[in-house]
């Protein structure tokens, strides 16, 4: 028994340094740019930050940290199984659903926390369901959780259907948006299907593990009531967030039944197959994310702040268009040293070829107006993967009606 | 030998008499409206025709004797269904109904191979009922009986060698292993799915005859295997086939791995999981995890192609025990009885896979029946449940219910979904050279507009083979086209059409099939009557059609 919680403590110290290193070390600057939603975020916690810091994920990455080591813990409790709790740590250090989560601000992280720590707390009390349903109120707000009437239940079954199909969860992931989505890759590691299946067998089979399995069962049907409650706007990683916690169970158990019960030989082979699927999918968030997604995220709007900042511009023109650009321009408005004017559409003639300090940066379907072509430009600002997003209009152009 | 076939604790008369019942449901929701409903592809008129073609000349359409492969488009089609519908036209009269009448047959017999199935899984009589009732209200199996697509015959020989094979473990008769090889062979020539289902399915057959220590058997079945598929090896290597898997081929692959190696720069990384291994699994595995997804067997698609119809595979009221029957088949994957049947399923979508596609019903049909299977083998596990008759009674209303709904789906929301958007135009074609063939002197159309269907216009007119292999001029590289022949004259453009009227019309015998666009143009540059007008009953791009009779300017 002692023995055993040496080598938990152990696995947990190291599990610790482990992801510190993935997260902080590694994969630390990856998304390279901040998202609007941050920002959003950020002001939403009264968070404040500089233009050339990524500080302000330490927050979210920390309590991916927690939640694996708490996860890690409760599998330990309740089923004193220390193979279990050890996979359990590595499972959620590597499963691409809490590890992209952890990689930006996002609230429903914190959601996750304090379920989380309710189960470690609760788990032995019968009514652990209805206090965390419970937390839901208080992430009402923040979460803009509502509860759905007829209609929207029936929209919604059709999502469950989706979020739960293979395909999704171990393949695409998310297709209705780009922008948690590590390309080529589902919420899971491909190889955790063949996991899950052992997983829910095992749990439906062996006693040892009805405890554990009623947790995980009641997390199911408390995330399908999440999935329910949120909006439909919300991102379907984090409408199925809790869906995918209790899955990423259910894949442990699975881990750990095979690696308990195959010969030395399978066990080396699902342990190479792992890792391989580790860097297959972990090679295509490090050098495939950023660039797949940059629509996505503000590569942009920095790169633009970034460099007029350099080129000392003082003043810049732009329209309802670069509404994104104003954003971070307001958000990081310690680290901009320009001054930022909305302007009309009507009017752009005048005002960017008027003889002053102020510059127009215009979005590309508006350089017909002044009778431009982007290959008339000279300093554009991209995305991360090359598409031109902002053009700066020369002073000096030689205007011809 | 007559006991092998069917169980003798479970034949009573109960279970007989509900077996020639459903075998007569299943025929007659198989065969109602079938000349009208799904409406007829190009491929079947092309199936039509090589059989009337064959029937008349003994030659199919490009001339060739009694060929095994029929040319046809270019594509080599499997000639097996092409010979049974001749055989209808040679017995009856040359129709939509003969053509699809062998389908309907496969289609009903396999109600029969599914009971006979069941019987060798469980001698529970309630739950071979509930088995065979869900094979006759089979959203696929009715789906694919209804077209004379070869998939249901090919798929009809496959599960016929499965059961002849189980029978065969059950009883040790080795007279059996012929039978089930050889039609396991015979579908070798029905459809090119079986060109990776056969080999893999023999390889399990192989591998349980050399448990049981059948070495000659084994040695002669292979021998024979070899012999009877060469003339197919040859066809797929040397004789043309192997366009069906050149039109499939992932194109899109090799872009995604540039693009994704450019991310890296082409690095060490890189190079080891960016490039066509990979990917080529990446794909194989989710197209086939794919086939047993939540999307595909239990959800509504709003979807319709003439292999899908977009209803969900399973009943959502057996999908529990479908999932269960995984379980339960596993636990006894050491029998070989239940080895051959998780084979079979995992086999099955490999074809769709393997041609590219994501879930391709067609391709994949060999599964049909393995669900049932499942199903009925998740339900076993219930089997005291099952035993009160209450229980019992109100699953069976259950399914009935729910087939009800698919029955209903098809037949009224489907219908005019597949009327308004499957092969639309060229069935009208088909039914105005059928009315107008004789009565008029030229039929026009673009092939902007409608392809080039010589199929169908050949088999409305029962036009003479003899005269369209000698009149016939083809461009082939590799699939053919074939130029403007007899009365029917088809170009790119619509401006092409009016120029060769300007030139040649002599009478008013001249008739075309021509799009409202088609209309507006043809308005300003001649002279026409409108006979009549078409359009979509569920119009969403707003079409619409015109048969027009060209008349003299005055």
């Amino acid at each position: 028994m002692k023995k055993n919680i040496y080598r938990l403590i152990g696995a947990l110290l190291i599990g610790i340094v482990i992801n510190f290193l993935i997260k902080f070390v590694i994969f630390n600057s990856v998304p390279n740019s901040v998202s609007s939603e941050e920002i959003k975020n950020m002001q939403l916690l009264g968070l404040k930050t500089s233009l050339y810091s990524l500080s302000f994920r330490w927050l979210p990455k920390l309590l991916t940290i927690l939640i694996i080591l708490l996860s890690s813990l409760l599998t330990y409790v309740k089923t004193r199984k220390i193979l279990l709790s050890i996979i359990t740590l590595i499972i959620l250090s590597f499963s691409p659903w809490l590890f992209i989560l952890g990689q930006t601000l996002n609230l429903h992280l914190f959601l996750l926390t304090i379920i989380v720590l309710l189960l470690i707390s609760l788990c032995h009390k019968k009514y652990w369901i209805f206090i965390i349903s419970f937390i839901f109120i208080l992430f009402k707000q923040w979460l803009d959780l509502k509860l759905p009437n007829l209609q929207q239940i029936i929209d919604t079954w059709p999502l469950v259907v989706r979020l739960l199909d293979f395909k999704t969860l171990f393949f695409t992931g998310d297709s209705a948006s780009q922008y948690l989505k590590i390309p080529k890759t589902g919420y899971f590691l491909f190889f955790d299907l063949i996991p899950l299946f052992v997983g829910i067998y095992v749990l439906l089979k062996n006693q040892n593990n009805r405890s554990l399995g009623k947790i995980i069962s009641g997390l199911f049907i408390i995330g399908l009531c999440f999935l329910f409650i949120s909006q439909s706007s919300s991102l379907n990683i984090y409408r199925g967030i809790i869906i995918f916690y209790s899955v990423s169970l259910v894949i442990a158990v699975g881990y750990e039944y095979l690696l308990h019960n195959t010969s030395y030989l399978l066990k080396a082979l699902i342990a190479l197959i792992f890792v391989l699927n580790v860097f297959f999918t972990y090679e295509l968030f490090y050098y495939h994310f950023d660039k797949k997604n940059s629509f996505e995220w503000g590569y942009a709007e920095t790169n633009a702040i970034n460099q007029l900042n350099q080129k000392q511009i003082k003043c810049i023109n732009i329209t309802q268009e670069s509404g994104k650009l104003k954003q971070y321009v307001d958000f990081f408005n310690n680290d901009v040293n320009f001054k930022t004017n909305m302007i009309s559409n009507s009017k752009l003639d005048d005002i960017c070829y008027a003889k002053n300090n102020c510059y127009c940066l215009l979005r590309e379907q508006e350089l017909g107006l002044i009778g431009l072509q982007k290959e008339d430009i000279e300093t554009i600002f991209s995305h991360y993967e090359g598409l031109p997003i902002y053009f700066l209009i020369p002073k000096n152009e030689t205007h011809v009606y | 030998m007559k006991h092998m076939f069917i169980n003798s604790k479970n034949t009573s008369n109960l279970l007989l008499l509900s077996l020639i019942l459903l075998v007569i449901v299943g025929f007659v929701i198989r065969s109602y409206q079938i000349e009208s409903h799904p409406p007829v592809d190009n491929d079947e008129f092309a199936i039509a025709y090589d059989a009337y073609s064959i029937t008349q000349t003994g030659k199919d359409q490009w001339g060739v004797k009694m060929p095994l492969f029929f040319k046809s488009f270019g594509d080599y089609k499997n000639g097996f269904d092409i010979y049974i519908t001749a055989l209808m036209y040679k017995l009856f009269e040359p129709n939509i109904f003969w053509l699809r009448f062998p389908s309907i047959i496969f289609g009903t017999l396999y109600i029969l191979l599914i009971f006979l199935l069941l019987s060798n899984i469980t001698i529970d009589k309630k739950l071979i009922i509930i088995g065979t009732l869900l094979m006759t209200l089979s959203p696929y199996g009715i789906f694919f009986s209804r077209t004379s697509s070869a998939s249901i015959s090919q798929s009809f020989f496959t599960i016929t060698s499965i059961l002849t094979f189980i029978y065969y473990l059950k009883s040790n008769h080795k007279k059996l292993i012929p039978i089930s090889v050889g039609s396991l062979l015979l579908s070798l020539y029905i459809y090119p799915s079986s060109l990776i289902v056969v080999p893999l399915l023999l390889s399990g057959y192989i591998f349980i005859l050399l448990k049981k220590h059948e070495y000659t058997i084994t040695i002669l079945l292979v021998v024979a295997a070899f012999i009877v598929a060469l003339p197919v090896i040859n066809q797929y290597l040397g004789g043309g086939s192997m366009i069906r898997f050149q039109n499939v081929a992932n194109i899109g692959m090799k872009l995604e791995i540039n693009e994704f190696r450019h991310h890296s720069q082409n690095d060490f990384v890189s190079k080891i999981f960016q490039n066509k291994i990979v990917y080529q699994s990446f794909y194989l595995l989710k197209n086939f995890i794919y086939h047993f997804d939540l999307e595909p067997l239990i959800y509504l698609r709003n979807h319709v192609d003439q292999h899908d119809n977009g209803f969900p595979q399973v009943l959502i009221i057996t999908f529990p025990f479908y999932i269960l029957g995984f379980i339960v088949l596993f636990k006894q994957i050491k029998n070989p009885t239940y080895l051959i049947i998780a084979l079979w399923i995992v086999i099955s979508p490999l074809p769709s896979i393997i041609a590219g596609s994501g879930f391709n019903g067609k391709r994949s049909l060999t599964f049909l029946g393995s669900d049932i299977v499942l199903i009925i083998l998740g339900l076993s596990y219930f089997h005291n449940i099952f035993q009160k008759k209450l229980v019992y009674f109100l699953y069976l209303i259950c399914i009935i219910i729910n087939s009800s709904i698919f029955v209903y789906w098809y037949f009224s929301p489907y219908k005019l979904l597949a009327e308004s958007h499957l092969y639309f135009k060229t069935n009208k074609l088909y039914q105005i050279v059928k009315q107008n063939y004789s009565k008029f002197n030229t039929i026009v159309y673009t092939t902007k507009n409608l392809g080039e269907p010589q199929n169908p216009v050949l088999f409305a007119c029962l036009f003479p083979p003899e005269k369209y292999i000698k009149i016939k001029v083809a461009k082939c590289s590799p699939w053919c086209r074939i130029q403007p022949f007899d009365k029917f004259i088809y170009m790119e453009n619509i401006e092409d059409i009016i120029k060769y009227i300007s030139l040649n019309i002599k009478d008013n015998k001249i008739i075309g099939f021509l799009s409202s666009d088609e209309i507006e143009i043809i308005k300003r540059k001649s002279c026409y009557e409108i006979l009549s007008t078409f359009q979509p009953k569920k119009n969403y791009l707003n079409e619409k059609f015109y048969l027009i009779q060209f008349e003299q300017c005055i």
